[in-house]
C-alpha cells in the first residue's frame, strides 16, 4: 500500500526521494566476503553460527485473494474438469489450454496442470509481450529446473469469505492467540530479539505479531534518521547527539512493553545496518520493475531482502516476511492473458513470477546463499470457480501455494495436489481445500528451518497433528549437485 | 506487568486534546484533571456547529485551489458533473497528470489544514474515523464528492443517514464494485462488506449474548444482500455514449445492465427465527436492509467497540468492556445517534484512566507535532503537500487500498522504520518551521515561533533550565523521568543550566527534534 504513486499528476516524488540517503553510485559488483570473516569477536558469533544451520525463510503473502486457478490451471486433470467445468464456469475468464490455437496460453507443467503464460515469461515457446530483461522464464523455469514445488487446493480450513478474518487466521497460524506463527517459530528456536528478521516494507505483518525485534525497511536507500536528508558533518553529529538523548529512554525499563522494546531493538540493530547499507550494491539479476501493478513495491521488497541477506552482517538474515498487493481482489475486470485492453491479471502474475525468479537467481548467484533459502508463497483464499457478471470472480476457497528453493533443498518440479476436481464446489463456491496450508509450512520448517514436529504441534501451530508431511523440502542438500548447477539466468527468449 | 510509557501521565485536559483532537496547541487551556471542565469541553466539542471556526475557514479559502498544471480545481462542494468534467479535461490534456490524484491532493491539503487549525477538533477526528470506517480510495474522483456530501454532513449525526449516504456514494459504488453488479449474477463485494465492515461485523462479540462467538450472517446472506443492492449503480458518464451522465448515483429499475433483481429476499442473518424476509421490490429493498443492519445490536456493539478503539484503547473489550457496553446502549437507545454514542464512551470513567493505551498513528504524530509547535493561520502557508510526508510514514490520507481503513492499533504502526522516519520527519519540521540550521554556530537571525516556545518573550531571556522545562511541558505534556530531564537540560546548556538562551542558540532545534522523536511524544 505504501509508496503508491498517488501523485501521478505531480512530477517530483522520485526527485524528492533522490535527495536523500546513500545512492547506488558504484555499478561494479562487489564480490562478497564470507560472513564468517566479518564477525566481530565480541559479537554473537555463536548465534550467527546457529542461525547459519538453517535456511533463510522468505514468507510471501499475496494479499487480496490470488486467483490461483488461473495461474496454475487444471487443463487436463480430468475430461470433465476442463470441458464440463473450468471452461464452462469461466467462459470469458479461462486461460486457454496448451494445445489450443490461442497465441497466449497455458504452459503445461506435468500434462495435467498448466502455468499462466505470464508466469513463464521468456521461456522457450512462450509468447511474451512487453519483453524485458527480467523475462527469464519465471516460475515455469524454476519448476523446470526443480526449484519450485507447487501445492494445489491448499488453504486455511478455518477461512471464511472475509479477507481480513482469513488473513488474520493465516498470519496467526489458525491459532486462537494473537502472536504470529513466525513469531512462535522464532521463539521455538530461542532466537534472541537481536536475530535479524526483516520486513522490507513500511510496517511489520501480523505473522510477526508480538515479535519486537523485526527490522522494517521499505527503502534500503533511505534507512535511518537524518537531520535534513543530508549526511553532512553537522547532520551526522546532530543525529548522534539526538541518539544519545533518545536511546537511553527506549532502554530505561528492563521489562518494557512493545513501543519501548521495539525502539530499543531498532537502535541496537541500527549501526550495523547503517554501515552495511553504506556499501555500494548491485543485484546480480534484473528484477521486474516496469508495468508493475504495485508501483514496484514487491520488486523493491525482494531486492531489499537479497541485499540484506548478502550484506555480511554479524547477524545473518533468518526470516523475511513480505506482502504482495497491487489489486489481487479481482471482483471485476480481472482480465486473462491480454496485455492490450485489460492487462490487470497479466501484470499481477508477471510481477509476482518474474520477481520471485529474479530473487531466486540473485540469491543463488551467491555461493553463501545457494541452497540456503526457501520461499513460501500463499494467499488467504482462491476465488470462486465461476466468473460473475462483472468480469471477475468473488471470494473462493482453495488455492495454489508455491515453495521455492535452490540447489535441491526443495523437491521441486512437481505439483502436489490431492486434487478434489471441479465438479464439487468447496466453501464459498471455491476450490475444495484438500491440503492444510500449515502442512506445507511445517514441511519447510522441519526440513530446512530446524523445527521439530513436536514444536510444530505444540507451539508453532498448536493443536495441529503434523507427523511429517508431503516431502516438499529436503533435509540435506547434495553439495556436488549444488555446485554443478548454473543459477544465472540462462533461458533464451524465443 | 511491563511498562511501555515513560514519565508521569498527562492531565485529563491534555489527554482529551490528544484523543478527542489532533494534539494540544501551546495556547490551549490546560484545565488539569477537573472533570467538570472536561465534561464541558466534551459537550462543547460535540456541539461542533456552534463552534466559531472562521479563522480556519478563512485560511482554507485563501489556499491555492489549482492543480499541478495550474488548472483551477472544482470547489469542494461542486456537483459530480463538474468533478467528472474536470477529470475528463485532465485526461484529454494528456500531460502526465492524473485527475483523481490532483483532486485528492487538494482534498488532503484541506483536511490537514482543518486538523491543524480547526477549533472543531472532535468533529475532525470523527471525520477521519468515518472516512476510514467507510473506506474508499482516492484514485476515484468520487472521493472528492464523498468527503463533502457523505462523511462531513453525518460525522456527528445519525448512523443510519451516514450508512445510507455511503451506500449511494459514487466512490463507494465503484470501490466495492456495486455499480457494476447485475441482478442475474451479482458482484458480492459490497453485499459482504456492508455487513462485515460497515455494520454487523462478521462474528457476534456481544458479551453474554446467546449468539456470542457465532457468525452474524451466512454466506447465503452475502449473496442475498448482493442481489438486494443490484441495480444500485451510477448515471455513467461517457464522452460519446452518455455525455450527459455525471457518474452520480442512480437506481436502475430497467432491464438494461446492470439491472436490479426484484425478487423476494430471505436472509438468515444471525440465525434469527423467523428469518428476515424482504418483499419483492425495487430500491426500497436496499433501504429496508440498511434499516435492519443499522438497528441491529451487533452493529451497535461493533460501532461502539470501534469508537472505543479509536478513543480509549487498542483492546477495548479487554481494557474497557464497560465503556463499550455504555456506547452500545447509547447507540441503541438513541437509535444510532453518533453524538450520544461518543458522549457515553468518552465520559465513561475508563477514558480518564487510559494513558498508555493508545500510541499515535503517523497521522496523529504528524499533526500533533505541527500543533505542538504552535503554527498559526497567520504566518506562511504551513499546509502544503503533506501527503508526501505521510507517505514516508505509510499513512497518506485517502490512499489505503483495502476496505478496512487504516489500522488503529500500535502493533501495526510502530516499528524500526517508524521510529527512524518519525525522527527524520521531526527534524524536517523543525527546520521548516523553526528556522534552518546547517552548522554548529549560533544563528544570526532569531526565530519568533521558537522564541515563543521557549518563553523568550519579555525583556530578559529565559535560563536554559526554564527554556528546557517549557519545551517539555508544551511539546510532551508529560513530565519526563529524572534521568531524561537531566540529560535534556544538560544537553541544551552543555552542562550550564543557568545561562540565558534565545532562539539563536544552536542546540535548541536539535533538542526540539529529539523531543518529538522521543518515546514521550509517541503516545496520545
Amino acid at each position: 500500500m505504501n509508496r503508491r504513486n498517488f501523485l501521478k499528476g505531480c512530477a517530483g516524488f522520485s526527485a524528492l526521494a533522490g535527495l536523500r540517503g546513500f545512492g547506488i553510485t558504484n555499478l561494479m559488483f562487489e564480490p562478497q566476503t564470507t560472513r564468517a570473516q566479518t564477525q566481530d569477536a565480541g559479537r554473537t558469533t555463536h548465534e550467527a553460527a546457529a542461525a547459519h544451520k538453517n535456511d533463510l525463510l522468505v514468507y510471501v503473502f499475496v494479499r487480496g485473494g490470488m486467483d490461483g486457478l488461473n495461474i496454475v490451471t487444471p487443463f487436463n486433470t480430468s475430461a470433465a474438469d476442463s470441458t464440463a467445468y473450468y471452461n464452462k464456469l469461466r467462459p470469458r475468464l479461462n486461460i486457454p489450454a496448451p494445445n489450443s490455437s490461442a497465441t497466449r496460453k497455458l504452459m503445461s507443467l506435468d500434462g495435467k496442470f498448466g502455468l499462466h503464460p505470464d508466469a513463464a515469461r521468456g521461456a522457450k515457446g512462450v509468447n511474451t509481450p512487453k519483453q524485458n530483461a527480467a523475462d527469464t522464464g519465471g516460475l515455469y523455469q524454476l519448476f523446470a529446473q526443480g526449484d519450485l514445488a507447487i501445492v494445489h487446493a491448499a488453504g486455511s480450513l478455518h477461512g471464511t469469505g472475509s479477507h481480513f478474518d482469513t488473513q488474520l487466521y493465516v498470519d496467526v497460524g489458525d491459532n486462537k492467540g494473537t502472536s504470529g506463527w513466525v513469531t512462535r517459530y522464532l521463539n521455538s528456536m530461542q532466537a534472541p530479539e537481536s536475530a535479524f528478521v526483516l520486513s522490507p516494507e513500511a510496517n511489520v505483518p501480523m505473522s510477526l505479531s508480538e515479535w519486537y525485534g523485526a527490522v522494517s525497511m521499505p527503502d534500503a536507500n533511505n534507512f535511518g534518521p537524518t537531520w535534513a536528508g543530508s549526511d553532512g558533518e553537522f547532520g551526522v553529529a546532530t543525529v548522534k547527539q539526538q541518539r544519545a538523548l533518545i536511546e537511553p529512554m527506549f532502554k530505561r525499563h528492563a521489562d518494557a512493553g512493545f513501543v519501548l522494546k521495539t525502539g530499543a531493538n531498532a537502535l541496537n540493530a541500527y549501526t550495523d545496518l547503517h554501515d552495511a547499507l553504506a556499501k555500494s550494491y548491485t543485484p546480480a539479476t534484473t528484477y521486474w520493475t516496469e508495468n508493475t501493478p504495485d508501483d514496484g513495491t514487491f520488486s523493491n521488497a525482494m531486492q531489499t531482502i537479497a541485499r540484506m541477506a548478502k550484506s555480511d552482517l554479524p547477524e545473518p538474515l533468518r526470516v523475511a516476511c513480505v506482502d504482495v498487493g497491487g489489486g489481487w481482489d479481482t471482483h471485476d475486470n480481472e482480465g486473462t492473458t491480454e496485455w492490450d485492453g485489460n492487462p490487470r491479471f497479466p501484470q499481477l502474475v508477471a510481477n509476482l513470477s518474474n520477481n520471485l525468479k529474479a530473487f531466486h537467481d540473485d540469491m543463488s548467484a551467491n555461493p553463501n546463499w545457494r541452497g540456503r533459502f526457501t520461499v513460501v508463497v500463499l494467499s488467504e483464499f482462491g476465488r470462486v470457480l465461476y466468473q460473475n457478471e462483472s468480469g471477475g470472480c468473488d471470494h473462493g476457497s482453495g488455492n495454489a501455494m508455491f515453495v521455492i528453493g535452490s540447489g535441491g533443498n526443495v523437491n521441486g518440479g512437481k505439483v502436489y495436489a490431492d486434487w478434489p476436481g471441479l465438479a464439487t464446489l468447496g466453501n464459498n463456491d471455491g476450490l475444495q481445500i484438500t491440503t492444510d496450508y500449515r502442512r506445507v509450512i511445517a514441511d519447510v520448517l522441519t526440513a530446512r528451518m530446524g523445527a521439530t514436529a513436536d514444536q510444530i504441534n505444540k507451539t508453532i501451530f498448536p493443536g495441529m497433528n503434523y507427523k511429517g508431511g508431503l516431502g516438499i523440502a529436503r533435509t540435506s542438500v547434495d553439495v556436488k549437485t549444488l555446485n554443478k548447477r548454473s543459477y544465472l539466468p540462462a533461458v533464451a527468449n524465443s | 506487568m511491563s511498562k511501555d510509557y515513560l514519565g508521569s501521565p498527562p492531565s485529563l485536559a491534555r489527554l482529551a486534546y490528544g484523543r478527542l483532537g489532533f494534539g494540544a496547541r501551546p495556547e490551549q487551556n490546560d484545565f488539569g484533571d477537573d472533570t467538570a471542565a472536561f465534561a464541558a469541553y466534551v459537550d462543547a466539542q460535540l456541539d461542533a456547529e456552534s463552534i466559531d471556526d472562521s479563522a480556519c475557514d478563512t485560511y482554507i479559502n485563501q489556499m491555492d485551489r489549482r492543480d499541478s498544471k495550474g488548472r483551477t480545481l472544482p470547489k469542494l462542494d461542486a456537483p459530480m458533473r463538474e468533478i467528472t468534467l474536470y477529470v475528463e479535461k485532465v485526461d484529454k490534456a494528456n500531460d502526465d497528470t492524473y485527475g483523481p490524484g490532483e483532486l485528492a491532493q487538494y482534498l488532503s491539503r484541506v483536511t490537514y489544514a482543518r486538523a491543524l487549525f480547526s477549533q472543531r477538533q472532535l468533529y475532525e477526528v470523527m471525520v477521519d474515523f468515518w472516512t476510514n470506517h467507510f473506506n474508499t480510495i482516492a484514485d476515484d474522483k468520487g472521493k472528492y464528492w464523498e468527503d463533502r456530501n457523505v462523511i462531513r454532513p453525518h460525522a456527528l449525526g445519525k448512523f443510519r443517514d451516514l450508512l445510507g449516504a455511503s451506500a449511494k456514494s459514487p466512490s463507494m459504488l465503484r470501490y466495492l464494485s456495486n455499480a457494476y453488479s447485475d441482478g442475474d449474477s451479482p458482484n458480492e463485494n459490497y453485499g459482504r462488506e456492508v455487513m462485515e465492515l460497515h455494520t454487523l461485523g462478521s462474528i457476534n462479540k456481544i458479551p453474554g449474548h446467546p449468539r456470542f462467538g457465532l457468525p452474524n450472517y451466512t454466506e447465503a446472506d452475502v449473496h442475498e444482500a448482493a442481489c438486494i443492492f443490484s441495480g444500485w449503480t451510477l448515471n455513467f458518464y461517457d464522452e460519446k455514449e452518455s455525455p450527459n451522465g455525471d457518474d452520480s448515483f442512480r437506481f436502475n429499475d430497467g432491464e438494461s445492465w446492470p439491472k436490479h433483481d426484484p425478487a423476494k429476499k430471505v436472509l438468515q442473518l444471525d440465525a434469527q427465527l423467523p428469518v428476515t424476509v424482504i418483499a419483492a421490490g425495487g430500491m426500497e429493498q436496499g433501504e429496508k436492509l440498511l434499516d435492519i443492519l443499522a438497528a441491529h445490536p451487533s452493529t451497535a456493539y461493533f460501532i461502539s467497540w470501534k469508537l472505543c478503539k479509536r478513543l480509549i484503547s487498542d483492546l477495548p473489550h479487554v481494557f474497557c468492556p464497560d465503556a463499550v457496553k455504555a456506547g452500545m446502549d447509547a447507540f441503541l437507545s438513541s437509535k444510532g445517534d453518533i453524538k450520544a454514542t461518543v458522549r457515553a464512551i468518552v465520559l465513561h470513567p475508563k477514558f480518564a484512566q487510559s494513558w498508555g493505551q493508545k500510541a499515535k498513528r503517523p497521522l496523529e504524530f504528524y499533526i500533533s507535532a505541527h500543533r505542538a509547535l504552535g503554527l498559526t493561520t497567520e504566518a506562511k502557508p504551513w499546509v502544503k503537500d503533506n501527503n508526501w510526508d505521510l507517505d514516508q510514514l505509510g499513512q497518506p490520507l485517502f490512499w489505503w487500498a483495502p476496505p478496512t481503513g487504516y489500522p488503529d492499533v500500535k502493533q501495526y504502526w510502530w516499528s524500526s522504520n517508524q521510529l527512524f522516519n518519525r525522527w527524520t520527519l521531526a527534524n524536517q519540521l523543525v527546520i521548516r518551521h523553526l528556522g534552518e540550521q546547517w552548522w554548529y554556530d549560533e544563528l544570526e537571525q532569531p526565530n519568533a515561533p521558537l522564541d515563543q516556545l521557549i518563553g523568550n518573550t519579555g525583556d530578559t531571556p529565559p535560563r536554559v533550565q526554564d527554556a528546557a522545562e517549557k519545551l517539555m511541558r508544551t511539546l510532551l505534556g508529560v513530565w519526563p523521568d529524572e534521568d531524561d530531564y537531566k540529560a535534556l537540560v544538560n544537553y541544551l546548556g552543555d552542562g550550564n543550566w543557568d545561562a540565558p538562551i534565545t532562539s539563536k542558540h544552536p542546540r535548541l532545534r536539535p533538542l526540539v527534534g529529539a523531543l518529538l522523536a522521543s518515546p514521550y511524544f509517541q503516545w496520545r
